[in-house]
């Protein structure tokens, strides 16, 4: 009964208008969620997470690996790391872009500690030149070697390493 | 009336859109789903994480190998007995919580070691991280629950000498490192 009174609505020019505004509102929200699908796509494609994961567990193997080795190591980690933070702290590797600490979205890893060193936790800025893992003597340390700027706002990379190592 | 007609009209509308609705929904959450499937964020490291344990107990020289202080030099082939012993019998030894620490719990790798002397055939062991390793163990075979792909395990083997009291003698080491995927 309700259905053939609809039907007898729709055909009129009243029920026109509203299957119109139905039609209209339908178009917004698929528009809409079309939106927010592109947006998810482009923030898994371009995501750091996997980076951040490998950069964590990478570095947390390392201290291990470093820690596992009978004499003094001086290790230049190789990959690109200059768009993280890194925090060395007791027993554990966070891995970090800019204002994720706020944010969220920070990566972990544990690593094992041998007591009998003194590891010198340090925490890394992000825009360095490489990381430099260290064992001499009793200490562990991980170190960076900062970018340089040039006084004309220019910014030394690459080339320029071994001047600031001196 | 036509007030009445129109509310009507809106309200039997909005049913017909709850189908619509919920098949949106259902292709908004499947290609979500598809894409977290596509890109891959995990990385199973737990092969490395083993072989590096079994190395750093072998290699380093505050675990198990015998050191010379004065030289400063470890053997790593050659098992300082005395160090050995003291690891024995312990459910927390010096090797957790000083040599290889992961602070107050170890939630990720544990290991046996089983050192047999080939001319006695004694067998002495040593565990790293006890309660971890009694607990993954089991989970190794497919058959018990929640065991298959939780944790992974490998064995390593050498041929070592076995320093005890300045007598040498020959031994096999043999460690089982468990690490939780």
């Amino acid at each position: 009964m309700s259905c053939k009174r609809g039907n007898r609505f729709l055909n009129s020019k009243k029920g026109m208008d509203i299957d119109l505004w139905f039609n209209v509102f339908e178009l917004v929200i698929v528009f809409l969620v079309g939106l927010v699908l592109l947006d998810t796509v482009n923030n898994e494609v371009k995501g750091t997470a996997f980076e951040k994961n490998y950069f964590a567990r990478d570095s947390a193997l390392l201290i291990n690996t470093i820690y596992a080795s009978p004499g003094d190591i001086n290790y230049n980690y190789p990959d690109k790391t200059d768009n993280f933070f890194f925090d060395f702290s007791k027993n554990r590797v966070v891995v970090y872009e800019q204002n994720e600490l706020v944010e969220g979205g920070v990566t972990e890893y544990p690593f094992a500690e041998d007591l009998n060193y003194l590891f010198l936790y340090n925490k890394i800025p992000n825009r360095h030149l490489n990381i430099i893992y260290k064992k001499t003597n009793d200490n562990v340390e991980v170190k960076y070697v900062p970018q340089k700027f040039a006084p004309g706002g220019g910014m030394i990379r690459g080339g320029g390493a071994s001047d600031i190592l001196k | 009336m036509t007030f009445n007609k129109k509310r009507g009209s809106i309200s039997e509308h909005l049913i017909l859109w709850i189908p619509k609705f919920i098949y949106l929904v259902i292709v908004f959450l499947s290609v979500i789903f598809l894409l977290r499937m596509l890109v891959i964020n995990n990385i199973d490291s737990s092969e490395a994480e083993a072989r590096i344990l079994a190395n750093r107990i072998f290699y380093s020289p505050n675990v198990i190998s015998y050191y010379d202080s004065e030289i400063k030099r470890v053997y790593p082939s050659t098992i300082d007995f005395e160090k050995y012993r003291k690891l024995q019998n312990t459910d927390i030894n010096e090797i957790d919580t000083k040599s290889i620490t992961y602070g107050k719990e170890n939630k990720l790798i544990a290991a046996k070691l089983t050192l047999q002397n080939i001319e006695t055939n004694a067998q002495d062991i040593v565990f790293y991280n006890k309660d971890g390793y009694e607990f993954w163990e089991p989970r190794l075979l497919s058959t018990v629950a929640g065991g298959s792909g939780s944790v992974d395990s490998i064995t390593n083997q050498r041929y070592v000498l076995i320093k005890s009291n300045n007598k040498i003698e020959k031994g096999i080491l043999n460690m089982q490192v468990i690490v939780r995927k």
